[in-house]
């Protein structure tokens, strides 16, 4: 099943938190065949929330996260849809002509990358597939960051709108995303939130190996509480200091 | 027999708690992480998977 799927554009790769010291004898002694990677200290699964293997999840051509679930129950409708999307000559195949266009995309120079992908659109098919795939990671990338700024999450919105604006640099989606950047330093009650979330990731960052630690973030978080009027972020503040409040009960002093 | 419902149980209960947290990743991004050595691949990198529907399948052996 799969190699037909693969041929339409479906790539697998099995993930693992092992070392390559069991990996690679494991593999092996199996006579996999199958592409793999190693998720060091199981980040990807932790972020993705993954607590029973196995687990996958499938990614579009975009690189939004479209299923997730027990391997053997993805549905084929699923697949085949976002099969659909796939572009028909691969990233690693961007040779000769399209070897520019792929360096740029990795360094994620996203601008100089489609600016390059239109020139050759004019030569070769491959630019306006290169060109269409481009457009369509950018504009995930855009609705993603306006769906972050509509839930409330201005601190995340903020910074991948930053971050991002420098990939497009040059290109008209470029607008767009300044525009965010700008509602959000440009807006006294936008600024505010901002600010007080920015607290309070830095705090979701730091360590806490003590109870002092936690007290001290809790004090934090309580006087960020009293300050706030938005209602997402009330939420956001009141669940870390519940959190910080139950490391605090586990750690000794 | 009594193998496979053994099996049957431990995937329920593996599953049914985080049913709902991995609902929240759907239409999410991929998350940063520094996924390494990517081989039996024609990528060099999941970089490289752009524009491919991606399976990433979390597996284990013991």
């Amino acid at each position: 099943m799969h190699e037909e799927y693969e041929s339409q554009g479906l790539s697998i790769v099995a993930l693992t938190n092992e070392g390559e010291d069991k990996t690679v004898p494991w593999i092996k002694s199996q006579g996999a065949e199958y592409a793999y990677a190693y998720d060091r200290g199981a980040k990807m699964q932790r972020a993705l929330g993954v607590r029973g293997i196995p687990n996958a999840i499938l990614v579009d051509a975009t690189g939004k996260i479209i299923w997730q679930g027990f391997p053997t129950t993805l549905p084929v409708d699923v697949l085949k849809d976002a099969l659909k999307g796939a572009i028909s000559t691969p990233v690693y195949e961007w040779t000769g002509t399209a070897k520019g266009i792929k360096s740029s995309f990795l360094k994620g120079d996203y601008g100089k990358a489609l600016k390059a992908a239109d020139i050759l659109a004019e030569k070769e098919d491959l630019g306006k597939e290169i060109g269409d795939l481009l457009r369509g990671i950018i504009s995930t990338r855009i609705e993603k960051i306006e769906s972050q700024l509509e839930a409330g999450d201005v601190f995340a919105a903020y910074s991948s709108a930053k971050a991002f604006a420098k990939k497009v640099k040059g290109l008209p989606e470029a607008a767009a995303v300044k525009a965010i950047v700008k509602s959000i330093s440009g807006d006294k009650v936008l600024k505010k939130i901002l600010s007080t979330q920015e607290k309070l990731s830095e705090i979701k960052a730091t360590e806490h190996p003590k109870r002092k630690d936690c007290e001290k973030s809790i004090d934090k978080l309580e006087k960020l509480l009293k300050s706030n009027k938005d209602p997402y972020t009330e939420e956001q503040l009141r669940a870390q200091i519940k959190a910080l409040k139950n490391m605090r009960r586990k750690l000794r002093s | 027999m009594i193998r496979s419902l053994l099996i049957a149980g431990v995937m329920a209960l593996c599953f049914s708690a985080p049913a709902l947290a991995e609902n929240d990743n759907i239409g999410e991004r991929l998350p940063q992480a520094n996924i390494e050595g990517l081989a039996q691949s024609p990528a060099g990198s999941l970089d490289e998977l752009a524009g491919r529907v991606v399976l990433i399948e979390f597996f284990a052996y013991w």
